[in-house]
């Protein structure tokens, strides 16, 4: 989770990730900041993201990000 | 309850928007000598009855026609009107009573172009007092247009706001209400005995003219030619068609695309069983006809009221010449 | 059927007549049977196509779903669905290429190697890229196990048809639009008259500013000779003209919409207030923009050869480049895509990689910008800042639409000299750009001034948008007399004000 952290604010430093809800629905991550966040949790988890994860569920907020890594790390 | 009340309320927005678009019409909408053709149509009976363009209603003249031939004729021609125009027109004057024969003037130029949606285009339908066929004639026409064309007649004459208190005052005289031609002479060019008399001034003519453009047809002309010619047929009227002369100049200049234009139509003639008869084809005879650009107001073939008139008891003779 | 045809009103108030009066169960065959009277109405052989794009999603959709459910090796399934959707992909977007490109491709053919193949006659269905957009972003849903497969096939054609939005969208979504078209609406007054205000609305913006407008951009991009020196006016002229005649156009269909109780997606939301490239897609054929982003930008940038990619450029550029350029390659496909779908001309596909090099370059340079800002002193919230970054995007955009609209790409390039070479605002005046049925200075005065007066309330009330107030809402809380009003002065302005909408009475969106 810290190294997540880590990763959103390198990739987009404007942004509460501890609280924020609504990365997504407020514009927060636009289409490349999503794409950066993805292509580091890639590299950094071992996981393969599909277009079908790209939901505004999975990342309207770091806890949800975290669970989708966790997830995609057991499958 | 309050659903009622809510229902009412529409119905009186639209009655109030139908008071507003009714003054508009009547203060924006010209006096226009198409009312008098319709309530001619609409009161009495014809024999014989033109339908056509502009060069019908410059070229023809009713009154010499029926001196000639003693029989009652009316001439329908007017600018802008398509064959669908003029199916419609037909079929309303034969609400009244059907003529003996149909003569339909052809200018290449309407079989080839679009139906346009400027200034009077919409006049015919505007005019045609309510009936059956003018219902028809909405579903045929107005349908596909622009709605503003049928809900808001005032729309093509906006820009006549100006004009307005000349419009309302000719409305309100005698000759609106007596179907009069009165306010309509003018120096150039006068609506008299039931065509427009045209006298052309010296000097340089307009030269632009619509060619026939066979790979530009307007199916829907054809349809609606069709439709009169089976129309006249099921009716047992005669039906011939004939296209007025053009001034030599624009013949010399343009006798290519005219001669293609009389080749094509009267193929399709031939093949729909119609008498066609060219103006423009050579060797025709015109009596007495001045057929220099002088006579003329127009490379297009809009004539002079004399021309017209020679023309005329032409076309008077070769009608009875048919009849036999 | 045109949106502005008389046909069209009448044909909308039966629908919406008869939609409250049958009983509530049978409302969406009301609509599926209305959408098809609609799109026959333009000829049966076109409609085949439709028939076809609705026979071969909905099955491949219940197909995949049923392989889902029936093959026990996950691994297995995928493939074999993997299959179906390429199949189903391939014929539809098969169709759309050959209908929409087989010119294209010939007259290429024929000035690269100097060929001499014939063009083609070729049918081309109205809104076909409209509605396969939307139906193989639904295939794309089921493949990904976003939304449930429709079962139902004529529920199914209801969502691929539905009548007001076909034409020109805007796209719909399987998981927003299905639910709202299958359930049973009460009438009920509120949707009417907002509906009816937004219908009025978009008349307003097409009729009178858009369709004055297109004489001025037709003039001068049509003799880009005669009048050389205006073509900052006609470009600006077709900013208004292209905004007005496809958002209005939005408007009407998403009123009509209304008055079935059904929500369409927005397509704009004020897009000249954009501050970027990026947010002028996220404001301009907004569907479009989200359709492209999910069923073509993330694909290709999750795709295999997209991480190898990345992986190669992460050694070669460093870390953060590295991790940006393969987005930034992915972007440029997907502005090729949507030039390429704007028209078939190398123009159009200028006009794409225009819009998607300025995306790519600022996504590059975006933390450089960060540290300028951070050097410079420059709060994003600044007023000066954030009219800045609208002008300069605005300019942007402008510069594009010269791609859009002019002849061709040379024509374009020749334009854009002009304006800065060549500046003669006097030539509007001079005879020759014809209004209606009258010429000269006179009417051009009167386009101008209406041109104007209508800009001016389209701006405020996009202001007042802008700021968050829902404008259809307030309206509908004022007293009746106001509505009443309102209604009847949009309702005259548009025969008092509007100029005959061309020849067919076309929407230029309405022939993609």
């Amino acid at each position: 989770m810290e190294k997540l952290i880590e990763i959103l604010e390198e990739i987009q430093p404007d942004a509460e990730y501890d609280t924020c809800e609504t990365l997504i629905d407020d514009g927060i991550l636009d289409s490349f900041a999503i794409l950066s966040i993805v292509s580091e949790l890639q590299d950094e988890f071992g996981i393969t993201i599909t277009p079908a994860d790209i939901i505004p569920d999975n990342f309207n907020s770091a806890k949800a990000l975290w669970a989708m890594v966790e997830r995609l790390q057991e499958e | 309850m309050h659903s009622f009340k809510k229902a009412l309320l529409v119905i009186l927005g639209i009655l109030i928007a139908a008071v507003v678009n009714f003054g508009l019409n009547y203060g924006l909408i010209p006096y226009s000598y198409v009312r008098i053709m319709m309530h001619q149509i609409k009161t009495q009976e014809y024999d014989t009855l033109f339908l056509g363009t502009s060069h019908g209603l410059n070229g023809i003249s009713p009154q010499v026609i029926e001196e000639k031939t003693g029989k009652k004729t009316m001439n329908l021609c007017l600018g802008g009107e398509y064959p669908r125009d003029a199916y419609y027109l037909l079929k309303y004057t034969c609400k009244k009573s059907v003529p003996e024969t149909v003569v339909y003037e052809l200018d290449p130029g309407y079989f080839c172009t679009p139906e346009g949606q400027r200034g009077d285009f919409n006049r015919i339908f505007y005019e045609m007092p309510f009936s059956s066929t003018k219902i028809e004639y909405f579903f045929g026409k107005e349908m596909e247009l622009d709605f503003r064309a049928s809900l808001f007649p005032w729309f093509y004459y906006r820009n006549q706001f100006r004009n307005a208190k000349e419009i309302l005052a000719v409305k309100q005289g005698e000759e609106y209400k007596n179907y009069g031609a009165a306010p309509f002479q003018n120096p150039g060019q006068s609506f008299e005995n039931g065509f427009m008399r045209n006298h052309p001034a010296p000097g340089a003519k307009p030269e632009e003219l619509t060619l026939w453009e066979e790979k530009e047809i307007n199916e829907d002309s054809f349809q609606y030619f069709e439709k009169i010619a089976s129309f006249c047929k099921k009716k047992g009227i005669e039906f011939l068609v004939v296209t007025t002369p053009v001034p030599r100049e624009a013949l010399e200049k343009y006798g290519d695309n005219f001669g293609e234009a009389d080749e094509f139509f009267t193929e399709y003639c031939k093949k729909l069983g119609v008498e066609y008869k060219n103006y423009n084809r050579p060797g025709q005879e015109i009596k007495d006809f001045d057929d220099s650009l002088n006579a003329f107001s127009d490379y297009e073939g809009h004539m002079s009221a004399d021309q017209a008139e020679t023309f005329s008891a032409q076309m008077a003779e070769d009608l009875l010449r048919s009849k036999k | 059927m045109s949106l502005i045809s008389m046909e069209f009103l009448l044909f909308v108030i039966l629908a919406v007549a008869g939609y409250y009066w049958i009983p509530q169960k049978y409302q969406w065959i009301w609509l599926l049977a209305f959408s098809y009277i609609y799109y026959t109405s333009g000829g049966i052989r076109v409609t085949c196509f439709l028939v076809f794009t609705t026979l071969t999603s909905w099955g491949a959709g219940v197909w995949m779903e049923k392989i889902s459910e029936t093959i026990k090796d996950k691994r297995n399934a995928k493939r074999t669905k993997r299959q179906i959707l390429t199949a189903a992909l391939v014929l539809n977007f098969g169709v759309l290429g050959v209908l929409k490109y087989t010119n294209f491709a010939i007259d290429t053919a024929n000035s690269l190697f100097g060929a001499e193949f014939d063009r083609l006659q070729l049918l081309l269905p109205l809104g076909i890229s409209f509605y396969t957009f939307q139906s193989m972003g639904y295939i794309l849903d089921v493949y990904w196990g976003r939304v449930k497969a429709e079962h139902h096939l004529f529920r199914f054609a209801l969502f691929v048809s539905f009548f007001p939005q076909i034409l020109q969208g805007p796209i719909g979504r399987y998981h927003s639009l299905s639910q709202q078209l299958y359930a049973s609406h009460t009438f009920s007054w509120n949707p009417i008259q907002q509906g009816f205000l937004r219908i009025l609305w978009g008349y307003f913006k097409k009729m009178v500013i858009a369709d004055n407008a297109v004489i001025f951009v037709d003039a001068i991009f049509e003799h880009p000779d005669l009048y050389n020196g205006l073509g900052i006016v006609g470009v600006l002229a077709y900013s208004i003209q292209l905004y007005c005649d496809f958002s209005g156009g939005m408007d009407v269909v998403i009123g009509i919409a209304e008055l079935f109780g059904i929500h369409l997606d927005e397509n704009f939301k004020r897009p000249y207030f954009a501050v970027s490239i990026t947010d002028f897609w996220h404001r301009w054929h907004i569907t479009l923009g989200t359709w492209m982003k999910d069923y073509v930008f993330y694909p290709v940038s999750l795709s295999g050869w997209m991480k190898s990619f990345s992986k190669f450029a992460k050694k070669t550029c460093g870390k953060q480049t590295g991790r940006t350029l393969p987005i930034c390659l992915a972007n440029l496909i997907v502005f090729l895509v949507v030039g390429v779908w704007h028209g078939a001309a190398w123009k159009f596909i200028i006009y794409g990689l225009y819009n998607g090099l300025i995306i790519a370059f600022s996504g590059l340079m975006a933390p450089s910008y960060r540290k300028w800002k951070t050097a410079l002193h420059i709060t994003d919230n600044s007023t000066a800042f954030h009219l800045f970054q609208m002008f300069r995007t605005f300019l942007l955009v402008n510069i594009s639409w010269f791609f859009d609209r002019a002849e061709d790409v040379k024509t374009a390039f020749l334009m854009m000299r002009n304006t800065l070479t060549h500046f003669n605002l006097g030539q509007i005046l001079e005879p020759g750009i014809e209004i209606g049925e009258a010429s000269g200075t006179t009417y051009t005065l009167v386009a101008i001034g209406v041109i104007l007066a209508g800009c001016l309330l389209l701006f405020v009330v996009s202001v007042l948008e802008e700021q968050g107030k829902n404008l259809a809402e307030i309206f509908v809380r004022q007293h009746w007399l106001v509505k009443g009003a309102v209604y009847l002065l949009l309702i005259l302005l548009l025969p008092a004000l509007g100029q005959p909408s061309g020849e067919a009475g076309g929407f230029i969106y309405a022939q993609f």
